[in-house]
């Protein structure tokens, strides 16, 4: 009876929404769904069918309603696809805000054109798209698509909140599992949001009402601040090629029998030039190097996307004929040449990007967009880009440091974490003697001394000519100084140990303020650090300093003789739980003062209210950094 | 004696190429050489290039365009690798397809003391379908490396016979030897244009060519006989005209300067346009010959003059739109505006129509030519003078002689009975007459009248684009500032920032100005916001505590307060391309600052009055104390909107002029 009450009841409750079509119009929405909000998605569904391990069908309904010029990138009536994805049906229309039609695309209407981006040369995938202009807000796009593709190795991962500045009225995802194929889910960061499971026996989901997240700077990436859902099958097909894995050790040794151990083969002629590269050289790191080397000498970054390719490297003896591949073809080729020379060494799947990553350690699917490679060199690993042909060996910098990264074994796959450049490691050393002369001039030398990500910055200069060196350093490092010119250069890479130099002369005419009986002039000439983080007047997200690093500055500076000190500024010294700031100024003679100062920034995450201090530590800095003196006229 | 230069500069010319330059074939040297002996900032260069564009009579079809092209290129370095990767754009449309063929090339590279030569194979190919009509061909080079030079040959076939593609003399790296040659049949008249800021001297000459025809007949084909076909063949002699443009050390086009608006606008080069065709038996087409002819022709084209003349899908709603005013300047303001609201601009030039203006109406989007021919449409309509005016984009450059091409976008112009007139660009929400968007500020416009009649019109307004700034400030005792700021905008600068500013929320304007003037602002209010030919006014009130430093205690603070600019934007001793204002700009400012209790000046900063050769601009700057205030009011002024690279250098001085007197300091001691 019981039951019977609550299915009834369940029925009335439903029947009102039912009979009722989702609104169109875009005037009645929620003052929580509007606020920090571009454009409001109002229905979100995907339905994911998984009919066999080859074949799978995806289909999408998105309502959207835009609510100013600057929600139109949310509106997303793009479909990609390939050889092995076939669209089945596309339409879109658009309503204006009283929920009126005002114009409707077929799958015909829609524009077909070939998805290369900037970075690849070339690709066979596709995307067709509408081109519309919007000629008044708010105005509504429904748009609906179904394809059916055989590869569902990559099973479309659910993220309800699509992007910043875009609320979401609900949002519906729902797997169908007619074989009972077996397949795992992961939910990450759910317990914050709205989201319920519609059932428990399946794989469906639905969010609704999520506000709108304006981005703020200074803080965590938007993939880590959202709800997702990653699914993966345990087996699975992609492009032809079947798969087994439900493990990070399956999917490693999966992938290396399948995809991997037949592209490593090399021509004999090719492997006799790699031993006789390291001939006489025991060494296994020393033979690494000299092959890394050959490598990037040889090679160049080149991406070409076909097939299966998105996630294959082309075989290494393609890689040594042409002289180019992408990350998986150079780094399979690096390990190929490593190979040759007995040199172990493993293909190792990243996220790449200044912003830290991981691959998720816990949860197999297929992840990462970057390939790098790992040598194992007892327990202190290190780890290869092979798509840069200037970077030391062993070295990462800030597109892949300090993040999980998968590593594949013959064993199986290994989750590892790549080297981590932290605060005091990324240091900047500027020393400089500089003298002012009574008109106001500078002449200094200068010499600038950087390591760890502070490098990373800097070693790409290294192929800029004395010209366009000398405009750098005008127009970028220095611009602040005005009538500044760069008599001579130079600059040395020290890829060995990572450091790298730069030497320079330089003047500055009219560098201090003459006035009747005084001149003044600011201390910190070479390296003034007077960024101060947006003021918010309500923080909503947390602090995030992604990189921390440390920068001195020591100069003695030689003043006129016509003018006397009368008083310097007092030392300061501040020490925050987000890094530290000293500055001293001491008089050395009459006429010569020193200068030193050190900051110290340190990585992390700090809470919403730390921001304010932050700023204000930033703030007295930047306060102390332009600091000026004045000298008396004697 | 100029001449006798000249003459000797062309044999000089001459002689260097004295050498033929084979294709597959390399010297050591050149492997050898590690940087360019001219520009050494280059990361590759052109050790040669060649072109030959000639015609080939194909009987089935007729002429065809072929384009022979070899490019000799040395990498220097590994910002150089890019240049080993090559994209071929093909254009078709229906039955008519542009095609690349022979492709041939090589890498070269030194392998210890030998040259090794890689061959370009099939697999270095790749062809992307981008659309319907567009092709790309991409070729990547293998075997690239520091030193590597490759040699690229192609030949690419075009039925577009009087489509001859622009000349560039100047790439984005050093040009050591240029070779083009164009030719073609007496039958084709071409009007060439020269662009940018490097040309190379034709030596045209003639030549003969002929054409053979094969046909056959056949005869006698009855009941009784069998028939017999005959062939017979005929040749038809002609001139062929051979321009050639033979240079070298052609310097690479490259700037990071500010104030360049497109760099593409100065590459050197030459435009062909077809003007007119003489076949044989055939009469004398004429296609372009001068501005008057290229406005004529696109006022006859579909898509143009007979979109203006349809009426019948507006018609009511412009007698109700007009009803009640006879006023002609009411009736173009209420229609500019009708258009305004009625057709958003779907962000794509065109001097033709796209969707047509009918179809543009009802959906209410277009490209420039449906909004603005509608626009001249009912103005006309309304009994108005108007009439469209061609315009070349800024981003199109600006043609030397009259080619169809010339004219890429179209505006509308009224003309009122007492000689004044209005510009009028319906596209831009917030442009109003005579003030148009930078993308149409460009050059002069073409005004074609129905007749065909063409005149110039000067598209830039006689009114200075302004920016005023009025500044009340108070010193606090303790180093903090708090005051009010007053901006007033008008012309260009009110567009650009209804622009930025429109349909952004309060909350992040003052975010951003407080980030960029780094002042915590209490209020802000922005009026005339959608008023358009009001200026558009911001009130702010700010406080800071960064502005005034304390040295030895005497306080000292920048008469901008936070308007200062600190930094000289010409930093480069040299520029080759002019600075580029887009208008004649007035920035004013008059500021007021309280001396803080208990202090008195020291010192201000004292007058200054600057110009510019020619009245190119000027720089005025006073302060002055009237008891507790000192009173600071300056004018930065350019009477025109581009500076030629001649006047770099004062322009140069005469900003670090202005930028050291903004930082001279107001000093104020104890009392």
């Amino acid at each position: 009876m019981e039951k019977i009450l609550l299915i009834l009841a369940a029925l009335l409750f439903c029947t009102p929404t039912q009979s009722q079509e989702i609104d169109l119009s875009s005037l009645l929405i929620s003052k929580e769904l509007t606020k920090n909000a571009n454009a409001v998605i109002k229905e979100n569904s995907t339905e994911v069918t998984i009919d066999a391990v080859n074949l799978m069908h995806v289909k999408k309904k998105r309502i959207i309603t835009i609510l100013n010029k600057f929600g139109n990138r949310a509106v997303d009536t793009y479909v990609h696809y390939n050889n092995d994805t076939k669209i089945t049906g596309l339409s879109a229309k658009i309503y204006n805000s009283l929920g009126v039609e005002i114009k409707k695309y077929s799958k015909s209407k829609f524009i077909d054109v070939s998805a290369v981006d900037g970075g690849t040369l070339y690709s066979d995938s596709r995307v067709k798209y509408i081109d519309y202009t919007p000629t008044q807000y708010p105005y509504t796009v429904v748009f609906e698509c179904e394809y059916k593709t055989s590869s569902t190795g990559f099973i479309p991962s659910w993220h309800p909140l699509t992007s910043f500045l875009v609320s979401v009225k609900k949002s519906e995802f729902k797997i169908n599992n007619p074989k009972n194929l077996e397949i795992r889910t992961k939910e990450i960061n759910f317990k914050n949001f709205p989201i319920k499971k519609v059932s428990n026996e399946s794989i469906h989901y639905l969010a609704e009402n999520i506000p709108a997240i304006k981005p703020e700077k200074n803080s965590i990436a938007f993939i880590d601040l959202i709800p997702s859902l990653m699914i993966s099958l345990n087996n699975f097909t992609l492009k032809g090629v079947k798969g087994k894995a439900n493990n990070w050790k399956e999917y490693g040794i999966w992938m290396n029998n399948s995809l991997l151990k037949d592209k490593i083969i090399l021509s004999d002629a090719t492997i006799a030039k790699a031993k006789n590269l390291v001939k006489g050289i025991d060494d296994n790191i020393e033979k690494a190097k000299i092959l890394y080397k050959f490598m990037q000498e040889k090679t160049r970054y080149i991406s070409v996307q076909v097939g299966i390719g998105g996630l294959e490297p082309i075989p290494a003896s393609e890689v040594d004929k042409l002289g180019y591949g992408d990350c998986k073809g150079l780094t399979n080729y690096t390990k190929a040449l490593f190979n040759a020379a007995g040199v172990t060494s493993y293909y190792s799947e990243i996220y790449a990007g200044n912003s830290k990553r991981n691959i998720d350690k816990d949860f197999f699917s297929i992840q990462g967009d970057h390939v790098i490679l790992n040598i194992p060199n007892n327990g202190k690993d290190i780890w290869l880009e092979c798509t840069n042909q200037n970077m030391p060996f062993g070295f990462l910098g800030d597109f892949t440091d300090d993040r999980d990264a998968l590593v594949i074994t013959p064993e199986g796959g290994v989750i590892k974490r790549t080297p981590a450049y932290k605060n005091e490691t990324n240091i900047q050393t500027t020393k400089a003697t500089i003298s002012i002369t009574k008109e106001g001039n500078v002449s200094a030398d200068i010499e600038i001394i950087s390591k760890g990500i502070q490098y990373d910055n800097k070693f790409p200069i290294e192929t800029k000519s004395k010209d366009e060196l000398k405009k750098y350093y005008k127009s970028n490092i220095w611009d602040y100084n005005n009538n500044l010119e760069v008599n001579t250069i130079d600059i040395t890479n020290d890829k060995e140990n990572i450091i790298f130099k730069e030497k320079l002369a330089v003047t500055i005419k009219d560098y201090a303020t003459l006035t009747d009986n005084e001149l003044l002039f600011r201390l910190n000439v070479f390296n003034k650090n007077s960024f101060i983080p947006k003021r918010y007047r309500t923080r909503k997200l947390p602090l995030k300093i992604d990189r921390g690093y440390k920068d001195v500055d020591e100069y003695t500076i030689k003043l006129p003789s016509s003018y006397k000190i009368t008083q310097l500024p007092q030392k300061k010294e501040l020490n925050t739980k987000f890094g530290n700031y000293t500055f001293e100024v001491k008089k050395i003679d009459e006429n010569t003062i020193s200068y030193s100062k050190s900051i110290l920034i340190k990585e992390g995450v700090y809470t919403k209210e730390d921001y304010k201090l932050y700023r204000k530590f930033r703030k007295s800095i930047a306060k102390q950094e332009n600091l000026r003196i004045a000298l008396q006229k004697q | 004696m100029k001449n006798l230069c000249i003459l000797f500069t062309l044999l000089l010319a001459f002689s260097c190429f004295s050498q033929e330059i084979e294709f597959g074939e390399v010297s050591k040297q050149e492997l050898k050489e590690s940087f360019h002996p001219i520009d050494s900032t280059a990361s590759a260069a052109f050790l040669y290039k060649k072109r030959r564009t000639y015609y080939r009579y194909d009987q089935s079809k007729g002429f065809i365009l072929v384009t022979e092209i070899h490019k000799r290129i040395k990498i220097y370095n590994k910002e150089g690798f890019d240049k080993a990767t090559f994209k071929i754009s093909t254009y078709k449309n229906g039955g008519s397809k542009e095609k690349v063929s022979s492709i041939k090339g090589y890498s070269f590279n030194l392998e210890g003391n030998d040259i090794k030569k890689t061959k370009l194979k099939k697999e270095h190919r790749f062809k992307e379908a981008v659309s319907d009509n567009r092709d790309i061909i991409k070729i990547v080079f293998p075997d690239v490396k520091e030193g590597t030079i490759i040699d690229l040959k192609y030949t690419f076939n075009s039925p577009f016979a009087t489509n001859i593609d622009q000349i560039n003399f100047q790439y984005d790296i050093p040009v050591n030897e240029s070779d083009i040659t164009i030719e073609y049949p007496e039958y084709y008249n071409f009007k060439k244009a020269s662009k940018g800021y490097y040309s190379i001297p034709v030596i045209s000459t003639k030549k003969r060519g002929s054409i053979t025809f094969n046909s056959k007949t056949r005869s006698g084909d009855n009941s009784f006989t069998p028939g017999k076909t005959s062939y017979q063949s005929s040749t038809i002699d002609f001139t062929n005209h051979v321009d050639k443009y033979k240079a070298s050390n052609i310097p690479a086009l490259s700037s990071n300067e500010p104030y360049v608006y497109n760099i593409q606008n100065y590459r050197g080069g030459i435009t062909y346009e077809l003007s007119s065709t003489k076949f044989p038996n055939s009469r004398l087409r004429y296609y372009t010959t001068s501005w008057e002819d290229v406005s004529k022709k696109i006022y006859s084209f579909k898509g143009f003059g007979n979109e203006i003349d349809k009426t019948g899908y507006y018609k009511e709603e412009l007698n109700n739109l007009i009803a009640k005013t006879t006023s002609p300047v009411e009736k173009m303001g209420l229609i500019f505006n009708f258009i305004k609201s009625k057709v958003t601009w779907n962000g794509k030039y065109g001097k033709y129509t796209q969707e047509g203006v009918k179809k543009a109406y009802k959906n209410g989007s277009g490209n420039v030519a449906d909004i603005n021919l509608m626009l001249t449409s009912m103005l006309r309509q309304a009994n108005l003078t108007a009439n469209p005016v061609l315009v070349s984009s800024k981003a199109n450059g600006i043609p030397l002689y009259p080619t169809l091409d010339g004219f890429n976008y179209v505006i509308s112009i009224v003309e009122f009975s007492n000689g004044s007139y209005a510009l009028l660009d319906a596209t831009e929400p917030y442009s109003i007459p005579n003030v148009l968007p930078t993308r149409a500020l460009n050059w002069n416009g073409r005004k074609v009248t129905k007749e065909g009649y063409s005149t110039w019109v000067n598209l830039k307004s006689p009114k200075h684009s302004l920016e005023e700034n009025f500044m009340k400030a108070i010193i606090d005792t303790d180093g903090s500032v708090s005051g009010f700021l007053r901006r007033k905008e008008k012309m260009l600068n009110a567009l650009l920032s209804r622009k930025r500013l429109n349909n952004v929320n309060k909350e992040d304007i003052i975010s951003k100005l407080e980030e960029k003037y780094n002042i915590e602002i209490e209020d802000l209010k922005i009026t005339n916001q959608k008023k358009l030919g009001a200026p558009l006014n911001q009130m702010l009130k700010f406080t800071s505590d960064d502005l005034v430093e304390e040295i030895n205690n005497k306080l000292y603070v920048n008469p901008f307060l936070f308007l200062t600019s600190s930094t000289n934007p010409f930093k480069s001793n040299v520029r080759e391309f002019p600075v580029d204002y887009i208008t004649p700009w007035q920035e004013a400012n008059k500021i007021s600052i309280q001396i803080p209790e208990g202090y008195k000046t020291e010192s201000i900063p004292k007058k200054l009055a600057i110009g510019l050769p020619e009245n190119l601009g000027f720089f005025k700057f006073v302060a002055i104390q009237q008891e507790n205030t000192i009173r600071i009011s300056s004018i930065l002024q350019f009477n025109t909107s581009i500076i030629a690279p001649t006047y770099y250098n004062a322009l140069k001085e005469f900003y670090s002029k202005i930028i050291a007197k903004q930082n001279e300091k107001i000093a104020f001691i104890k009392k």
